[in-house]
């Protein structure tokens, strides 16, 4: 099996420029996958899918409690040389640095509504907007500590962001455990390809977590909130407690004494200094939020307010995962840092002005729409490959209700080779890098997950619906 | 370490223990019936009164014979402590122990559930197969002992594992002798047959204590067997050893500290050292095995009491 039929067609591909004529990151990879015995590749894709099943990787989706399934690992990797990638880490770590400014103005000063660069409706109309948060002062004004921005590249290969996951992003013990894949498949090619390293990504997390710890780092105790062993991503809590050493408890482990908040542990009460949590905001405490959750802890917030204890993310964080907002980072980025975005947004037409809903609706066969607050690919239309009722039911969705609705553009996503039965076909892909931020440092993960959308043709990557993974190389050759 | 986590750990391995006891059990039993001629009636209500559920068995069947028994011992998902029941609870803990446990850990008994496959359900395999589920069975459960003695730190997770996996070991074999003495010994004088030294043998072979046994005693002797299953200091599955070994591992967890559990195990072990085979025979064994189920039971309790109660904080 070799890469002589592939062909990168009309989109920008990955992997070549153009028939048999590979990029020059891929081509030692090009060369080396050619070069294997026939089904050699095959044995390595099924041994890879057998070790993600023994180990339990699994995934479930939310409105099926008895069905768990591991993710379609795909085991031909992404490569991005470094030069390319140098910007988008510049540019995450500004847009980063840019948000938590933000979300600390709006929860505070206000500035930016003084400015009138944003108008105040649209931020207190934001899904993820807390007025229990008013007021709040994180350590370091730092709120968002981990984020997961999803990227894609055009056809020219210009790399694009296409939403921020702030409030909880997922996926991030998926791009470990693939590169530990492909470190078993193509150790050789892996070394001389040069490839940035990941594995420190969970030091680098503690680090970013003790530096906004409310007592000395060196006695300071982490634990990740989780839902619980039926949460879809409960792998991901379990994996990254056990990367990071931290104590994974669940809303009933903890209680709050009056003064800090603790865990019941078999030597008694321990006190916890900060919580990543992998719950959202409503669920942290039924004092402040949802009274009914089970999930949180009566008097986190209190213990919270007082710096008794660090919420990772914080509370309040997911305002600008919005969409709306979404389409204001790159001003807001102007307005904090006085310096021009060094990631491109996609261009948004917000429905909630007239002028751009009449445009979408002319346009909706051209365009996607997204609604705002909504996240894993649910509730899109993609234009182009829509039916003309698919394209009436949003018309109608539309005008109820526009301040929830955004339009972009129908990007044709890059592609990169995907082994499909015995074939090389090409596929869309986007990429989901992590970024830490602690006020004073940023680490941006080189690389990220690659989530790669398997049907063909298809530009959703969701893991929810059938997107599968790959392993992502940023290398220096 | 959190009290919940530590409960899991414990229940994790007593699920794990179970599994393989039952499987010795089913091993044993089925060597043990295919040496009785064809139109003896072979034995395999013993089998479901050890596990004491012997009602509830009969409410589901209409007879007791091998197909009948394996299917509730094996592959019955209603009853709580079949081959699969366990192993399904066991993958949910462990599922919910990931960060705690090591990923070859985890492996393993994730994939232990693939030797009862469901699709056995309506057909009760054939020996030959079941043997392979014992093997695989047991053989896993020593790999995982393995692992956790080569790779786990000394910390509170090792020695409740540790208390959980010897708790269940000591009630499996008390179990074991109360049902099989009911068999083989009405009184003490009838032994001596061959069919009842076959028997014995088989509750050795069960406990894989048989070879043990004869390279100390060299021939079946009811008393000496009684001794090495009840408190023998050496053997590790004698009642005795497997309640030294917990008390041990409670002794860890409190760092020294005396806890009830502690005292309450360590007056159960005093009694246990001092006492003679013929006494427990003549005061009488069943007696003596319910009174110390009793105990372990209360023992059981007060460790979840007095480690992982929520209720008490």
């Amino acid at each position: 099996m070799n890469f002589n039929n592939y062909s990168p067609e009309n989109y920008f591909d990955e992997y070549f420029l153009e028939n048999n004529i590979p990029r020059k990151e891929a081509s030692l990879l090009v060369k080396t996958i050619n070069s294997l015995d026939e089904g050699d590749l095959k044995k390595r894709q099924e041994a890879s899918e057998v070790s993600i099943r023994n180990m339990g990787i699994t995934f479930k989706l939310n409105d099926n409690i008895d069905h768990e399934r591991t993710i379609p690992f795909d085991i031909i990797p992404r490569v991005i040389s470094g030069k390319e990638w140098d910007p988008v880490e510049k540019g995450l770590a500004q847009r980063i640095k840019a948000i938590n400014l933000f979300i600390d103005d709006i929860y505070n000063d206000q500035e930016i509504i003084k400015d009138n660069l944003i108008p105040s409706e649209i931020i207190k109309s934001s899904k993820g907007y807390r007025s229990e948060c008013e007021g709040l002062k994180p350590p370091n004004k730092v709120w968002a500590h981990v984020t997961g921005t999803d990227i894609i590249r055009d056809n020219d290969g210009t790399f694009y962001v296409l939403e921020d996951n702030l409030c909880v992003p997922s996926g991030v013990s998926y791009a470990l455990i693939n590169r530990q894949l492909m470190k078993r498949n193509f150790p050789e090619v892996f070394q001389r390809s040069n490839v940035r390293q990941i594995i420190d990504y969970p030091d680098k997390f503690v680090k970013t977590l003790n530096e906004l710890s409310p007592v000395d780092k060196s006695y300071s105790t982490t634990a990740i909130l989780t839902p619980g062993r039926y949460n879809s991503a409960y792998f991901e809590h379990a994996f990254l407690a056990q990367q990071m050493g931290a104590m994974l408890v669940e809303g009933q482990d903890l209680v709050y004494d009056g003064k800090y908040v603790c865990a019941r542990t078999v030597k008694g009460l321990q006190r916890i200094d900060v919580i990543y949590r992998r719950i959202d905001d409503t669920f942290l405490d039924p004092d402040v939020f949802n009274p009914l959750s089970m999930l949180g802890c009566s008097g986190l917030i209190k213990a919270y307010k007082e710096n008794k204890i660090t919420i990772a993310n914080a509370p309040g964080t997911g305002v600008a995962d919005d969409k709306v907002i979404y389409s204001f980072i790159p001003k807001i980025i102007k307005y904090y840092l006085g310096e021009e975005p060094i990631l491109k947004n996609v261009p948004t037409k917000l429905c909630w002005n007239n002028d751009d809903l009449e445009y979408t609706l002319d346009n909706l066969k051209e365009l996607v729409v997204k609604p705002a607050s909504e996240c894993g690919g649910y509730g899109i239309l993609i234009g182009p490959n829509s039916t003309s009722d698919e394209i009436n039911k949003f018309s109608k969705l539309l005008k109820k209700n526009p301040r929830n609705y955004i339009s972009q553009p129908t990007l044709k996503f890059s592609r990169v080779p995907v082994l499909i039965n015995n074939n090389f076909e090409g596929r869309h892909v986007d990429l989901r890098p992590f970024i830490l931020y602690s006020g004073s440092n940023c680490h941006v993960l080189p690389g990220g997950l690659t989530r790669v959308a398997l049907k063909e043709g298809s530009l959703v990557v969701n893991s929810s619906q059938g997107g599968g993974t790959k392993d992502t190389w940023i290398a220096d050759i | 370490m959190l009290g919940r986590v530590a409960d899991n750990i414990f229940w994790l391995s007593r699920y794990i223990e179970r599994v393989s006891n039952t499987a010795r059990l089913i091993e044993a039993s089925s060597y043990l019936n295919l040496d009785f001629k064809i139109n003896h009636e072979e034995q395999w209500v013993p089998l479901i009164e050890i596990s004491g559920n012997l009602n509830e068995f009969k409410n589901n069947y209409d007879c007791c014979s091998r197909d009948e028994v394996l299917h509730w011992l094996i592959y019955n998902e209603n009853y709580q402590d079949s081959l699969r029941s366990c192993l399904i609870k066991a993958r949910d803990l462990a599922a919910s122990l990931r960060e705690y446990l090591s990923v070859e850990i985890f492996q393993e008994i994730n994939n232990l559930l693939s030797l009862v496959p469901k699709k056995h359900f309506n057909q009760v395999p054939s020996y030959h197969y079941i043997f392979e589920i014992c093997e695989g069975v047991k053989r896993s459960n020593m790999l995982i002992s393995g692992i956790m003695i080569k790779n786990m730190e000394r910390g509170i997770g090792f020695n409740f594992w540790g208390i959980g996996e010897f708790l269940e070991r000591s009630d499996n074999t008390s179990r074991l002798l109360n049902v099989n003495y009911f068999y083989l010994l009405p009184e003490v004088e009838y032994i001596g047959t061959s069919v009842e030294d076959l028997q014995w043998s088989a509750i050795l072979q069960s406990i894989d204590a048989r070879e043990a046994y004869y390279r100390r005693f060299s021939i079946i002797d009811a008393k000496n067997i009684i001794k090495m299953i009840i408190n023998d200091e050496s053997f590790p599955r004698s009642i005795y050893f497997c309640l030294i070994s917990a008390k041990k591992c409670i002794f860890e967890i409190t760092q020294n500290q005396l806890s009830s559990p502690y005292l309450k195990l360590n007056l159960l072990c005093e009694d246990l050292k001092n006492i003679s085979s013929e006494k427990i025979i003549e005061s009488g064994l069943h007696e003596f095995i319910d009174n110390l189920q009793i105990k372990i039971n209360d023992i059981n309790l007060d460790i979840f009491q007095t480690f992982c109660d929520p209720r008490h904080y």
